[in-house]
């Protein structure tokens, strides 16, 4: 199930608001249904929970990120730009990072 | 073919009498093989020959009938649509993890092989007239800089010069591979074939 | 990048359709629900006897159909190959049906008779063989159905219902010869 933790609230968020992202992916789930509507925090969402997983381990935070992105730019670059705002949201907080994953599960 | 002039066979008793000592079942038979070899203890007994008939009425006619029964159904709303189309799942088709390069150590990160197929349609569907169909990915794709080759089949519509077409696909496709991944791409290999014929049939 | 028409998928072949739904394109199969859905409709239909769980059946094959579509090499095959998949559904029906004692609902102990006459009060030669499916015994219907429409060979009848070659031979006989006795009072 999604992540509860006020840090995957944080990172969903986060996430979202990241140029490039259209729609941020349940990552704990092995079924997604093919008509997701779009995640969005702003306007508000279906599940209380949040689709960014985070499990903080001895040897160091984990995160995981599915994501949708859209057309306009490299899904490679919208992805590793994911990826440095999540280390830097944690690094901020002090957190050591151990493993930042983010998948691109659709372009446009 | 049959000798109108003759009594039809009749059907009242159990097994239909008038079929010179042949069965429904021999005669059906008989037509499954296409009438070959000829036998001509059937074919020339006019009793045979109307029964023959009826038995390709038959098949004629039941070959129509699910077709007959599709448009008899009544209009449906989309709902039914919809409810199918809510019952599908995403990962089927997630396919592989192809890696996003990033230079620190803990960062994982990936485009799946589906996102990338997705990519590929649009890319071909770009081109004018091009109805994208199938994309295959050879080679290892969870391998940095393993050569990949793409497979890439389409459909045309009114279009002039299908190899104009083909390079134009290779091209778009090309393009937004290397835009979007970090794959090495050795090869596009694009077939289009010309689906114009299929628009001029009326359902 | 422009979104493509959508109305050319909508005239796009089975082959290009069934090789991009395979490769995940929803829209795509959306095309192909809408393509075949009524006939997969009136095909189980006709195998199960009525309605009532037809539209069931046809949910469930498309949802497998979704599923398996990469296992299909030739696309041009997707409608037989997703009609195979509505005929076995059916027939898991039928075989629940069976196993919860429901055949007395559904089938007709003797063939309705059936007199020239009323014969030629039907409005065509498709609706005469329609009625007279229909007042089939079930059992002789199906193999009927099995065969003549599903293209089943007798080995794969007897292996779907449950019953000896032989048996299945005999109904389906019984019901070729039902059946061409209604066509014939149709000449």
């Amino acid at each position: 199930m999604p992540d509860t933790d006020p840090i995957s609230t944080d990172l969903t968020e986060l996430v979202q608001a990241t140029p490039g992202v259209r729609i941020v992916y349940d990552a704990a789930s092995t079924i997604g249904r093919v008509l997701d509507k779009v995640v969005d925090f702003v306007t508000g969402r279906e599940s209380d929970t949040n689709p960014v997983v985070v499990k903080e381990p001895k040897s160091g935070t984990q995160v995981r990120v599915n994501i949708g992105v859209s057309d306009d730019e490299s899904a490679s670059d919208v992805c590793r730009r994911v990826h440095d705002a999540v280390a830097a949201y944690l690094e901020q907080q002090g957190d050591e990072a151990s493993e930042i994953s983010v998948k691109v599960c659709s372009i446009g | 073919m049959s000798n109108h002039s003759a009594e039809p066979a009749d059907f009242s008793g159990d097994e239909p009498e008038g079929l010179d000592g042949h069965t429904i079942e021999e005669l059906n038979d008989y037509l499954d093989r296409d009438r070959t070899p000829t036998d001509a203890s059937i074919d020339n007994s006019p009793g045979c020959q109307i029964a023959l008939g009826t038995l390709e009425r038959l098949r004629g006619l039941t070959r129509t009938l699910l077709d007959r029964d599709a448009l008899a159904e009544p209009e449906r709303d989309d709902s039914w649509v919809s409810s199918i189309l809510a019952g599908l799942t995403r990962e089927v088709h997630a396919g592989r993890d192809i890696p996003i390069t990033h230079g620190s150590p803990n960062a994982r990160l990936s485009v799946t092989e589906g996102a990338v197929r997705g990519m590929i349609r649009a890319a071909g569907d770009s081109v004018g007239g091009i109805v994208t169909g199938r994309c295959r990915l050879e080679g290892d794709v969870t391998e940095l800089g393993e050569p990949i080759n793409v497979l890439v089949e389409a459909n045309a519509f009114w279009v002039d010069r299908l190899a104009d077409a083909e390079e134009d696909v290779r091209r778009a496709v090309r393009a937004e591979l290397e835009r979007h991944t970090d794959l090495n791409i050795e090869a596009i290999d694009v077939t289009i074939e010309d689906a114009t014929a299929s628009l001029a049939s009326t359902e | 990048m422009s979104e493509h028409a959508p109305t050319s998928l909508t005239d796009a072949d089975d082959r290009t359709l069934a090789g991009r739904a395979a490769d995940g394109d929803v829209r795509a199969f959306e095309v192909l629900v809408r393509r075949y859905g009524p006939l997969m409709r009136a095909y189980a239909t006709r195998i199960l006897g009525s309605n009532a769980e037809s539209d069931d059946v046809v949910q469930e094959a498309f949802v497998t159909s979704w599923q398996q579509l990469s296992t299909l090499d030739d696309g041009r095959a997707v409608k037989s190959w997703m009609m195979r998949i509505v005929s076995n559904k059916s027939i898991d029906r039928l075989r629940a049906r069976r196993e919860h004692g429901d055949i007395d609902d559904h089938d007709p102990q003797e063939p309705i008779e059936r007199s020239p006459a009323h014969v030629a009060e039907s409005r065509s030669q498709e609706e005469a063989l329609s009625q007279a499916l229909a007042a089939l015994p079930e059992p002789q219907r199906q193999c009927w159905t099995l065969r003549e429409i599903a293209d089943y060979s007798y080995e794969e009848i007897a292996e779907q219902l449950d019953l000896p070659t032989s048996t299945v031979r005999g109904l389906l006989a019984r019901a070729r010869k039902a059946l061409t006795r209604e066509m014939e009072a149709w000449r």
